[in-house]
């Protein structure tokens, strides 16, 4: 695990810089049934990461290795868009959103 | 007014019809999409739809702020269904209302569309029997189709030449596909209408005109029943290479081929003073004769033969003179249309002989071919 490369990044007072940012991941349709959950939490993320970091990460955590490419990642309720950028803070919400069938 | 609902129980279209009715609106459009009961030949059983609800309902009200930014559209009201629901139940009931049909019909397309590629919901259909089911996908989900196929290529070449990161600062180009197509077609589209002014400035309308170098002039002119709707006018010079005199001709070679027109001239005088007295047909036709034959160039062309004194004769040599001018430029056909068709009449006496045969006469002929065959076979076999 990366340590965090500048500790006053988090902005979240009195944190543990090393200890990293945990969010919670919400997962639906296909990736809940494959992950066997609705919902889960990561800890000890990078606060300044990219897409394809934090895309990996979610992938390992959660077994979704099976249908990986297919899904991506929205951050508090926002598409996050292939290699974005991203500023994590303590309590964001991850979601996995596989390909949609709305409507 | 926007009006977004995610319901678990069935869709009241009228109730949401009554949403966004207003005494200034003369159009209330609907889109009503309903759970099909097979898929791939398979008897689907029912379908069960799950949403990210915040963000289903934030990036709705996104789709709403939208259409309005696109269309004058009064009230909107999307309603989508969750849970289990039967088959040939609504699972989206979609209602715009607009002052006039046009933006509502619209916005209520626009609006299925976008919902199917940007909402997170999903639906997952389960079959008859054997206990299957699957999580389907929108064709409208952009990153569906696009990030396998890239990756797959990715792996294809990268033992190729193929540069997997390039800089950023390297990308001049960095509008969104939806941009790039818009630019494209922003292009084309001025480029269709420079296209048209110009064509519409050389070739409708002004056949006169200074600015236009265009030796037609077209104006599109609708005809029942005809394919063609272009009227054409053609350029019919006074002066210039096409009305000069054709100095070649089969029955005189060469020497009265330097200046035509002059020579042309002095014929008509010397013409005038002659032949009047020779000839004997009235005045008047002797005039159109001899008019006939400068204009074509004849008279200039026979310097060394007298002009025939049988009017035929000369009749005979204008024809041909005109048959012979056609054949060398044939744009003066349509105007010698009629000349042409003298010849096949002549020849037809002479090319069908008909006979009439009679039954008998037709049996006989069969016979004696027959016979003919039959008498030749065996010849050329011992032979």
């Amino acid at each position: 695990m990366a340590p965090p490369q500048r500790g006053e990044v988090g902005g979240q007072g009195g944190q543990d810089p090393p200890a990293g940012v945990s969010v919670r991941v919400l997962l639906f349709a296909g990736a809940r049934e494959l992950a066997g959950t609705a919902e889960g939490v990561l800890t000890g993320l990078p606060a300044d990461t990219d897409e394809a970091a934090l895309l990996q990460r979610v992938t390992e955590a959660f077994s979704l290795h099976a249908m990986a490419g297919t899904f991506i990642l929205a951050l508090n309720q926002d598409f996050v868009a292939a290699g974005d950028a991203l500023r994590l803070r303590d309590g964001d919400e991850v979601a996995v959103i596989p390909p949609l069938s709305g409507g | 007014m926007d009006h977004l609902k995610l319901v678990k129980c069935e869709i009241n279209v009228v109730e949401l019809m009554k949403l966004v009715s207003s005494p200034s609106c003369g159009a209330t459009s609907m889109f009503v999409g309903t759970t099909r009961d097979n898929f791939e030949g398979k008897t689907v059983k029912k379908l069960i739809y799950e949403a990210y609800e915040g963000m289903a309902e934030k990036s709705m009200k996104k789709l709403c702020d939208d259409i309005r930014s696109r269309w004058k559209v009064h009230g909107i009201a999307i309603c989508h269904r969750l849970g289990e629901v039967a088959i040939e139940e609504a699972s989206i009931a979609i209602v715009i209302s607009s002052e006039h049909r046009a933006e509502s019909l619209q916005a209520v397309q626009y609006a299925i569309d976008t919902l199917k590629a940007e909402v997170p919901i999903w639906k997952k259909e389960e079959y008859e029997g054997s206990n299957e089911s699957a999580w389907k996908e929108n064709k409208e989900s952009s990153w569906i189709k696009t990030e396998p196929a890239e990756s797959v290529v990715c792996d294809d070449d990268s033992d190729g030449d193929v540069v997997d990161i390039v800089p950023p600062d390297l990308i001049q180009v960095k509008a969104d596909d939806a941009e790039l197509k818009r630019r494209m077609e922003a292009f084309m589209d001025f480029k269709r209408n420079q296209v048209n002014f110009s064509n519409i400035r050389d070739f409708c309308g002004n056949a006169n005109s200074e600015l236009s170098c265009a030796r037609v002039d077209a104006v599109v002119v609708r005809q029942k029943g005809s394919k063609g709707h272009l009227r054409v006018r053609r350029v019919l010079n006074k002066t210039g290479p096409q009305t000069q005199g054709i100095e070649l001709w089969p029955q005189a070679a060469g020497p009265s081929s330097t200046t035509p027109l002059m020579q042309g001239k002095k014929q008509k005088l010397e013409v005038a003073a002659s032949v009047n007295s020779t000839s004997d047909c009235p005045p008047a036709v002797e005039e159109r004769l001899r008019n006939a034959e400068l204009h074509l160039g004849l008279n200039q062309c026979q310097n060394n033969r007298p002009v025939p004194k049988d009017v035929y004769a000369r009749l005979k040599d204008l024809e041909d003179r005109i048959l012979f001018l056609e054949g060398v430029s044939p744009e003066y056909s349509h105007v010698l249309t009629k000349v042409p068709k003298i010849e096949p009449e002549d020849k037809k006496p002479r090319l069908f002989k008909k006979r009439v045969y009679s039954v008998d006469d037709l049996d006989k002929k069969m016979r004696d071919l027959e016979n003919v065959i039959k008498n030749n076979s065996p010849q050329k076999s011992t032979t």
